[in-house]
């Protein structure tokens, strides 16, 4: 199927998301899964450990949600938030945010951008060689747990 | 060189600008952030025991319009291919969007 060609070249996070679950790439019920974490949660703020909360919008969660290992566990968006240890200033007062947590045995880390408004704009999981790849040159460390 | 079929979203609160690979649409990735614009992040495809599958899944950049950094973008040989368009390298078609919505957007702030 694919996007359409005549409107414009780029979609609204929601869109795609829509279109992927047409195709079957994506079940519906995991979306509303999202949008019910969302409405309970995320909409209300998640405070970070260093005591600053954050919000997410319905179009960025649209798009943090593509990625099947936050579809299939859309609470990982709270672990990531609440399970930070290491925040980095980066330019125009944006941060990128560094979080650890466990889910049994397996280790879990996570890169967050966060922006001026204390919104969550992308949030990826990440391993320990992109966790050293982010923390190379980038950014003086603001706060670390 | 390779060409994949690619789709975009774009996002003006966030500015946030994506460029997703079809093929591996719904699929997991990795990124693989910029070496000084961690912004920007090449999308690598993982499998089921998320590992890396060695194909792109997408590109994505946040402080899009403002972006100046193209000698810092990944040298790769794939061309992409939005619908309706021709097939174009990364930097060609990011610098044509970034065109192009800064122009929707200066419309908008003269509109408001």
């Amino acid at each position: 199927m694919g996007p359409k060609s005549g409107q414009g070249s780029a979609e609204p996070p929601r869109e795609r998301i829509e279109r992927l679950v047409a195709e079957g790439l994506m079940p519906w019920a995991a979306v509303e899964q999202a949008e019910r974490l969302w409405q309970e949660r995320l909409r209300h703020g998640v405070t970070m450990p260093n005591g600053e909360q954050v919000w997410i919008t319905l179009d960025d969660l649209y798009h943090v949600i593509v990625d099947s290992r936050i579809w299939r566990h859309p609470e990982r968006i709270v672990r990531a938030l609440e399970s930070v240890f290491e925040i980095r200033a980066l330019e125009h007062g944006r941060k990128l945010a560094f979080s650890r947590w466990y889910e049994g045995e397996r280790e879990r880390l996570a890169a967050l951008v966060l922006y001026p408004d204390r919104t969550l704009r992308t949030m990826h999981l990440i391993d320990e060689r992109r966790l050293r790849r982010y923390t190379r040159k980038v950014g003086e460390v603001v706060w670390r747990q | 060189m390779e060409t994949v079929k690619a789709s975009a979203t774009w996002s003006r609160e966030a500015d946030r600008y994506t460029l997703w690979v079809e093929d591996q649409a719904g699929r997991a990735f990795v990124p693989e952030p910029l070496e000084d614009y961690p912004l920007a992040a090449l999308l690598l495809e993982l499998d089921e025991a998320e590992q890396e599958t060695g194909r792109i899944a997408g590109f994505e950049i946040l402080g899009f319009l403002g972006f100046d950094r193209w000698d810092a973008l990944p040298k790769l040989d794939l061309l992409w291919q939005l619908p309706g368009q021709e097939p174009l390298p990364l930097d060609e078609l990011l610098k044509r969007e970034q065109r192009r919505l800064r122009q929707q957007a200066e419309r908008a702030a003269s509109l408001a």
